[in-house]
């Protein structure tokens, strides 16, 4: 990786919000332990180069697989590949509790790229996906 | 973590052309979950050494203990500090020792 990869291009131009990032942070942290503010700057960071990370193996996730538009089983597979399958699980949870919450004002969800599944049919897809890397997870260790 | 925000950092990079929304809430949860475990684990690392302050060395600490994050985010953290008043009372082994392991190492890469 060039060093140049990694240097500026993001920082300027787009980063979190720092009062949730920090009240976050903070939720993790006990009541009596502090965080320098240097190195809560340096979490920020961190996290903007971890969506970079996320968002660029789920780019080559989904070049891979033929398709033009980013879908949340690259999102999946990227997070294993790159070895934060621990957290599917729960942004999977997060994601269903979502997709309840949206479902009921929208009846046709468009899933993926042009492919003419029933709602259905998606999920279970879904469902298929998730256990397997799941499984995969598991078996792998 | 606000997903429009997430999405304008996705954006920048300009080899991702279009990206379904559910996906970008996918990366914003785990984005979080990301900055909660960093948190925890630098925050362990501080109390491991009986501070209470978490600072960029413990950051640095947690990042290294877990493989999957070393191998992304090791280069991008900032160099230890050049030895200066702050670290004359606890930490003497970090300031007379070599600036870093890292540098030690390529050199002795090159050495071969």
């Amino acid at each position: 990786m060039e060093p140049s990869d990694i240097v500026g291009k993001t920082k300027e131009d787009a980063s979190l919000p720092k009062a949730t990032m920090t009240k976050i942070i903070k939720e993790m942290l006990p009541p009596d332990v502090r965080v320098a503010r240097d190195a809560q700057d340096l979490l920020i960071e961190c996290c903007v180069e971890f969506i970079n990370l996320i968002s660029s193996e789920s780019n080559e996730v989904c070049n891979r697989e033929e398709k033009r538009t980013i879908a949340p089983e690259h999102v999946i597979k990227a997070l294993e590949v790159l070895g934060f399958g621990e957290y599917i699980e729960e942004v999977y949870g997060a994601y269903e509790q979502h997709r309840l919450e949206t479902v009921d004002s929208v009846k046709s969800v468009k899933w993926s790229n042009g492919a003419e599944m029933t709602e259905e049919e998606a999920l279970a897809e879904q469902q298929r996906m998730f256990a397997e890397a799941r499984a995969r997870m598991n078996g792998g260790g | 973590i606000s997903v429009g925000r997430v999405k304008k950092i996705v954006k920048l990079d300009k080899d991702i052309s279009r990206i379904n929304s559910e996906a970008m809430f996918l990366i914003s949860s785990s984005t979080e979950l990301f900055l909660q475990f960093l948190a925890e684990r630098s925050a362990q690392v501080a109390m491991e050494k009986k501070k209470r302050t978490v600072r960029i060395g413990d950051l640095r600490e947690a990042v290294k203990r877990h493989r999957p994050t070393a191998d992304f985010l090791l280069d991008c953290l900032p160099m230890p500090p050049p030895p200066s008043d702050k670290n004359t009372h606890k930490d003497r082994s970090k300031v007379t020792a070599p600036p870093s392991f890292y540098t030690k190492s390529i050199d002795a890469f090159f050495r071969k």
